[in-house]
This record gives C-alpha cells, structure tokens and sequence, in this order.
C-alpha cells in the first residue's frame, strides 16, 4: 500500500544490476561463478533490518542513493592523501574507482614478493567463489568486480616493506559503484604486512563492495591494517575472509574514522592446529554516521587462539554495532577464545549496541567476552585537571588511553604514528 | 593566601558544609582532624572544584583571586593542589607523559619558557629521590597496579613537581605504613617554605607526629568547632571524638 509508493525510490537490487547491463568491462572471476551469484541476485534484496544479522545496522543511507558505473577521469591525481612513510620504502599499489592505477604504483624492486593485477585472464583458480554465502554483497562482488589484486608472500620470504594498498574513491563529480576483490596469500614460513586504505575525496553518495580473502599457510605470519577514512557519503561494505592452517598468526587492525555507512564483516577461519588470530578494531563515528563490525570467529581446529578486541568512541548522534561470534567446532578441542568491546559514548544521543554469541561444540575449552558501554571517567577527567591539565587537553588524553592498547598493537611505525595524528585531529576539531 | 568566609556546599541537596571560616598565612601547616562524615573531604574536593558538590553560599580567595570561579585546571596552575585521598588509576596515560603534560600547562600559564627535555628528565629525576620513588614508575600507566603506599608517594612526587603555593593533603596518611609514611612526611618537610602552605586533613594525630602543624581544627558537622596549637591533636587522640560530639549536639 503506502509503504509500496514510499519504497519505491529507494535504491533496489535489480536496479542495481540493471546499472551492469550496459557494462563492458571484463569482470574478475569465472562467468560460471558469476552465474550462480547473478541467479542468487535475481532472488534477492538489500537485507533489512528484520534480518537478524542486520538488526542494528539500517541500510538507509545505502539505499535512498542512486549510484553510476565509475568512468575513467582522466584527473592529476598526484597527491593522494596517505600515510607519510619518509624516506622509508614500501609497495605501494593505488586504485581509483576500482580500478588499478599501474602509473601511481611502485613496487620496491629485490623483495620477494609477487604482486599482480586480477582479470580474469590471471590466476582466476586462486579464487573462492563463496557461491554458497547468503550475503548479497558476496554475491554482488562476484558478478561485479572487474578488478584487484592478488598479492603473495613467496615461501619463507621474510618481506621487509609493507605493501600499501590505497583505494581511493573520487566521488567530487560522480556517485560510483565500485566492486573490488584481493587476494592476499602468505606463503609457508612467510612473514608480511599490508595496509588497505580506503577513502574518498568527494560527496557525491557512493557505494564500494570489497572482497578481500587472506590465508595463511602453515608458521605464515601476516599483519593486516585497515585504515577507513574520509567516507562521509560513502556507504562501504567490506567482507573479509581469512584461512589459516596450522601454526600460522593472524593479526588485523581495522581502523574505522568516519564514513556514512561502514560495515566491516569478518570471518575467521581457523582450520588447523595450532593458528591464531588477532582482531582489533577502533572505530569513531560522529555526526549520524554509522559503523558496524560482525566477526566470526570458526575454531575448526585443535589448540588455536583467537582474540577479539574492538574500542568504539561514538559521537553526536552516531551509531556502532558490535557482533561477535565464536564459533567452536567439535574439532575445535583447547581453544582459546577471548572477545573484548568497550564504547565511549560522548553524548546522550549517540547508540552503541553490542552482542556478544558463543556456539561451542566441544568440551574442553576457554572462552571469554566483556562488553562495556559508558561515558568518559568523571573521577579520571577530575584528577588530570587538578594537576592542572585543561578539560579538553584531559579527554584527549584520556580517549588515546583508551585506545591504546590497539594503537600498540600496529607495529609499522609510520601508520601508527599517521593514525595517532588523524585521532588528535579528530578529537580537537 | 587562603581565607574560607562562611562557606556552605550541599551535594545532592544535602547539605555538608555547613559556614566553614579558615584563613591559612604563607608558611603555616594547618591541620584539619574530625570523626568520619564531618565534611573533611568534602572541604578538599569544593576547593579543588569538583563539580558533584554545590557551593550555595561562601567565599573563598586564594591569592588574592576568587578561587570558587576557576576551573579545576585553574586553581591549579594558579598553586593550588590536592593530594587524593584515593589517587586515581588511569590505564594507557604514561607517568612521565601524565607528568610533563601538567608541568608544561603549569610553565605556560606562568609564562615562563618550556624546560628542554634534558631539563624536564633532571627535575623528575630529583623530585623522584624525595619520595623514594624507583626509576622504573615512569614507563607505568598513572597509578595503575600501584599499592596503597606507592599511590601516596606519587601524589608527594606530582606536588614536588608542580611546587604550589597551598597543598591539600586529604587522609594522605590513610592505608600507610609507618616506613611510607615517614618518607611522604619527609616529603612535605623538605618542601615546606616560608611562602606555601599546607592544608593536612587527617582522622588521626599519627601523621602530626611527623608534619608538626601551627594550627589545628576539627570539623564537626559540616562546621569548624574548635581550633588550637598542636597539643589539641594530642587531646583528640587521648579523648577521642565523642566529647566534641557532646558539646556539638543540635
């Protein structure tokens, strides 16, 4: 009836798709995978929030816009903002709109690293379909992405830069859509370190799709950091899964600044003996911005550790959603499962919502989850200004504190210090 | 320096300071003693602004300023401090970055130009071997994992830092042995000068024995009855409170 008539402008899937009927571009994956998730899609809507795994993160913003197929601008886009490495060297790899841009890329030459852009021409058998997912943005990316890239940690290769993945998004004049899909695989005995940048230069809505798959081969180790900002009118959606095998770490940092829409979901996969994963997370919506964070954590396996440890400081009216999910295998003997989430709430008009969820099958095992959610320590601000440290001085302090731990935990140094610099810009402004 | 007119403050609407008078002159330790619920507390944290409590009627003038005006952060740079009675614990702000950030506040609003870090490092270090406080406390969070004893001797180590003019200690000597409370005594003696002050509230006449003060004064129900020479605190301690209680009765 009414609802029909006020619905109708929204932004549905088949509108979306019909968007790709014009489209030329060669996409990334199998046209028998993109098949399957088109006939997935035809089936299909935009989850709303009456399904259970979407119950707290609305996709509003995401469908009262109307978005178009990128088209290459032939811009200067020289000056790129991103994390000031000095005179230190790293592999950087920019895309802009989706799209990889060779020219504003620089591998650093005598590193054992392989790096190579997706088609569908180039390695297409490294890929997961994920054709039984019912996720609409899995399925979206499989029939959609039309590039990415595939980046490889050789056997035992020990990789001394980190490798930058920038993707930027320019909405200034256009509202695009973009779908991209990585790859990220670190050898037997490899040790590497990514960050995944994205952001946007404009306020055009946009909306980006990110596949992004990780795994680690046996005693593999790999640092993945995610820094998010500048998204004011971009609704990102960012689906990560990780694979691991026996007696390999991994460890991500997921750093969430601002965007308009951000849902950053994660499952773990740990399917051998012995493997670890560490998950951390800040994030710091303001205005009416929104950020979610869905984990999964699978222990499939005997005798592997995960760790969950997520910090929110949620501003004027904004918004954050927490869920986590341990998932223990009857395999899954002598885990170790450990979650963590603490929200800062700065004002009375900002929500935090946090579920924790346990599924153990197996006997013998240790899990853990704590949640808070609360406003600044009175008793803490009060005692920083009598030794006289200014109010704002004092919460800024305070904030970083509470961060900390996870701000720690980023261990290449210029990102560290870059995403240090981007909160105090934050707090003071 | 510090002169305490009728001073009233309620919290929650109930009134605990009930017309405090005190007036405390450069180079003078006065002591305030008092059973348990007579407002001791309350009176330090009104005077380093804690907003929880109301002040409804009062003056106070600290340096010839209107110190119920300022802001917490105010009243101490202009010299006025309060050691806690229970220090705060602030995981993830390091000691040294907690204390530099105070001490750099303090000389800006003074005017006086930054100490070099060399500098800074020298003074913590000095100001450190006053109170007996290992090398290693800065590298640690603000009084996290700290015993009782290690709280109070920091709170000794930030008032050397900052040296005010009037420093409020509050039941400084609770939950202290008598070695750690030797050491923050000896603390405070070595600052004491003609120009500052000290303002001791304590509930018992032990720490007297070691920070000697010119004035001594008990608050009863949210008012000072009483106020002596040393030798009050000795009667206190022989007597207890319950004839004070007697004599105060409403």
């Amino acid at each position: 009836m009414n609802t029909v008539q006020t619905q109708s402008n929204n932004l549905t899937l088949s509108k979306l798709i019909e968007l790709f009927e014009i489209d030329n571009h060669e996409y990334v994956l199998p046209e028998a995978s993109r098949m399957a998730s088109l006939q997935f899609l035809a089936a299909g809507a935009f989850p709303t929030t009456r399904v259970e795994k979407w119950k707290h993160t609305s996709l509003k913003p995401l469908v009262e816009n109307q978005y178009s197929l990128p088209t290459n601008l032939s811009k200067n886009y020289s000056d790129i903002k991103s994390v000031d490495f000095g005179t230190g060297l790293v592999h950087k790899l920019v895309f802009i709109n989706g799209i990889y841009q060779k020219q504003l890329s620089n591998i650093v030459i005598g590193e054992q690293l392989i790096v190579d852009e997706l088609s569908a021409k180039s390695a297409p058998q490294n890929w997961e379909n994920q054709s039984t997912s019912d996720s609409v943005f899995i399925h979206l990316n499989i029939a959609f992405a039309n590039d990415g890239i595939y980046v490889e940690a050789p056997a035992n290769a020990a990789l001394k830069y980190p490798v930058y993945i920038i993707q930027m998004i320019d909405n200034e004049e256009l509202n695009p859509v973009i779908h991209l899909r990585n790859k990220i695989v670190a050898k037997k005995g490899s040790s590497i370190k990514i960050i995944h940048q994205v952001h946007s230069t404009g306020n055009m809505p946009a909306l980006c799709n990110i596949y992004t798959e990780i795994s680690t081969e046996p005693n593999a180790h790999l640092e993945y950091n995610v820094v998010q900002f500048d998204l004011q009118n971009v609704s990102l959606v960012s689906n990560l899964n990780l694979q691991q095998s026996r007696d390999s770490k991994l460890e991500t940092n997921t750093i969430s600044l601002s965007g308009k829409l951000i849902r950053n979901e994660v499952v773990a996969n740990l399917n051998q003996a012995n493997a670890e994963v560490q998950l951390r997370g800040i994030y710091m919506p303001r205005n009416n911005e929104h950020t979610d964070n869905t984990l999964q954590i699978k222990h499939n396996a005997p005798n592997c550790q995960s760790n969950q440890l997520y910090k929110g400081i949620i501003d004027n009216v904004a918004s954050s959603t927490f869920l986590g999910q341990i998932y223990v295998d009857r395999e899954g003997q002598k885990t170790n499962a450990y979650q963590s989430n603490k929200n800062i709430l700065l004002t009375d008009t900002c929500r935090s919502y946090s579920k924790p969820q346990l599924e153990i099958y197996a006997d013998d095992v240790k899990c853990t989850h704590g949640s808070t959610s609360g406003q600044m320590d009175k008793d803490m601000l009060f005692y920083l200004q009598t030794r006289g440290i200014g109010f704002e001085n004092a919460r800024r302090l305070m904030l970083i504190a509470f961060l900390s731990d996870i701000l720690q935990a980023i261990t290449i140094e210029p990102l560290a210090q870059w995403v240090v610099n981007e909160i105090h810009n934050r707090l003071d402004s | 320096m510090l002169t305490i007119k009728n001073l009233k403050a309620s919290v929650e609407g109930k009134e605990i300071l009930k017309g405090i008078n005190l007036e405390i002159k450069p180079g003078e330790i006065h002591a305030i003693m008092g059973p348990n619920g007579s407002g001791k507390s309350t009176l330090a944290s009104v005077l380093a602004g804690r907003d929880t409590y109301e002040v409804t009627e009062g003056e106070v003038e600290f340096m010839g300023k209107n110190l119920l005006d300022m802001e917490p952060e105010i009243r101490s740079r202009e010299g006025l401090f309060l050691a806690f009675q229970y220090p705060i614990e602030i995981p993830g702000v390091s000691m040294t970055n907690f204390i530099k950030a105070a001490y750099t506040e303090h000389r800006k609003h003074k005017g006086l130009p930054q100490l070099s870090p060399a500098e800074f490092l020298k003074l913590m270090k000095e100001k450190k071997e006053l109170v007996e406080i290992k090398a290693e406390w800065s590298g640690r969070s603000v009084n996290e994992g700290f015993s009782g004893g290690e709280k109070k001797k920091n709170e000794i180590f930030q008032m050397a830092m900052l040296d005010p003019a009037l420093a409020i200690l509050d039941e400084t000597d609770s939950g202290l042995d008598i070695d750690a409370l030797k050491v923050v005594a000896n603390g405070v003696n070595k600052l004491r000068t003609a120009n500052n002050a000290f303002l001791v509230i304590t509930h018992y006449q032990r720490l007297l024995d070691y920070i000697i003060p010119d004035v001594v004064h008990v608050l009863y129900n949210g008012r000072i009855v009483l106020s002596g020479t040393k030798d009050l605190a000795l009667e206190l301690e022989e007597k207890g409170y319950d004839w004070i209680k007697k004599e105060n009765v409403h």
